[in-house]
């Protein structure tokens, strides 16, 4: 293995992908990936080419138990740091013991939050990161689930968010920090071919946001459809129409 | 999408306890990494698809392999071209890449499938299919390369 060899490179990528690159190359292959950039961009192309293998193989729904678990995880972890200046909430410093119960544990967060909010003050713009991501999932018949998934870009700034969804709930997280004027809120909008936003909800940029989807609206967000977050007073959109700025777009892909 | 990468977590490591570890482990460095992604550079399905195999995979090699599961049947891949039902839930870049992969010979398809589904090593390829590791390895990286200009074109 030549890793200055433009062939050889992209061949230990595809390997590294696959996950055949073993011993010595594997070494080699990962310190030369830490360092170097333009190796990060062939195996991200890898990975897009080699993921298509599993949308050819059967799903398997999770058992319900995982979600929770993913759940405690994240909330038992530090937001990562956004960007420059952007304040991160203090990490939870000791694991619940197992009699700790689920509404312990959220209270305990939100009252960090309230905390965090009163010392660092509120952020007049949306705040610095690279992208939103949406993690969605639609409930259909029989209890068949078909996912949808979507990377929300911001035109100039942005965070992070982590969207999940149980049967009949919708839950979304910000990872990074997206920071929000006094008297406004995100509002997330689904931008059918009509071109007629249809919207989905707010999202607050503190916590997990729980929307309940009615199935006739989630219906309407389909393949290919653009998902939008518009910035609007307080409480959302006066008009049932974006008012605001649109901080983020993306479309969303069947997952 | 998490019925998809739950079941990539389950066909690499074949429990269900372990690929729950798997998938619970990739979603918080999903959460970790988050603003790492870069849509310009792949998609957000194959970023996250990678994510948990890499993450199976190190289990795997960790954990090391029961011999039964080694023993498994063929890979079964759905076709694109000949059922309408199935055509209409695979992507284009799925039904692209089905074709590549037809493209293949036998051997190199046989050895990059079960390598990306199954987690098979370049070792217990040769096992399976009774052929020195050399020749699995040259079967795979000329397949990987065929592929390549295949999925470019």
């Amino acid at each position: 293995m030549n890793l200055k060899d433009p062939d050889d490179r992209n061949l230990a990528a595809a390997e590294y992908v696959l996950g055949t690159l073993a011993g010595e190359d594997l070494v080699a292959f990962e310190l030369a990936l830490a360092g170097e950039n333009g190796l990060r961009a062939i195996v991200a192309r890898w990975e897009h080419r080699l993921g298509e293998v599993s949308a050819m193989l059967p799903v398997q729904e999770p058992p319900p138990e995982l979600w929770e678990r993913i759940d405690l995880s994240l909330d038992d972890r530090p937001r990562p740091s956004p960007a420059v200046g952007s304040p991160t909430p203090t990490p939870r410093t000791t694991n619940p013991g197992p009699g700790v119960s689920l509404e312990t544990i959220v209270a305990g967060w939100r009252r960090r939050v309230a905390a965090w909010r009163i010392a660092t003050g509120v952020a007049t713009t949306v705040a610095l990161g690279a992208l939103a991501f949406i993690y969605l999932q639609r409930p259909e018949q029989v209890g068949q689930v078909t996912p949808l998934i979507a990377v929300l870009k911001p035109a100039d700034s942005g965070a992070v968010w982590l969207v999940s969804a149980q049967t009949g709930q919708t839950v979304i997280r910000p990872i990074s920090q997206p920071q929000l004027a006094p008297g406004r809120s995100f509002e997330l909008w689904a931008v059918p071919a009509n071109g007629t936003p249809v919207s989905l909800g707010l999202l607050d940029p503190q916590g997990p946001t729980v929307l309940k989807l009615p199935p006739e609206r989630l219906a309407r967000v389909a393949p290919g459809e653009t998902l939008a977050v518009s910035i609007e007073p307080a409480g959302g959109s006066p008009t049932g129409q974006p008012t605001g700025p649109v901080v983020y777009t993306g479309r969303l892909a069947k997952g | 999408m998490s019925p998809e990468l739950y079941a990539v977590a389950l066909r690499l490591l074949r429990r269900p306890e372990l690929a729950q570890d798997a998938v619970h482990d990739a979603f918080v460095q999903i959460w970790e990494r988050a603003a790492s992604f870069d849509s310009a550079r792949g998609s957000a399905r194959g970023w996250l698809i990678a994510i948990v195999r890499y993450r199976s995979l190190d289990m795997l090699r960790r954990l090391g392999r029961r011999q039964d599961d080694l023993d498994v049947d063929e890979i079964v891949l759905a076709d694109p071209d000949a059922d309408p039902s199935e055509r209409l839930g695979l992507s284009e870049d799925a039904a692209r890449l089905r074709r590549c992969l037809d493209g293949l010979s036998l051997q190199a398809r046989q050895c990059i499938l079960l390598a990306h589904v199954r987690g098979y090593t370049h070792d217990e390829l040769a096992v399976r299919l009774e052929r020195p590791v050399g020749t699995v390895k040259s079967w795979i990286r000329r397949g990987l390369a065929m592929l390549r200009i295949c999925l470019d074109s």
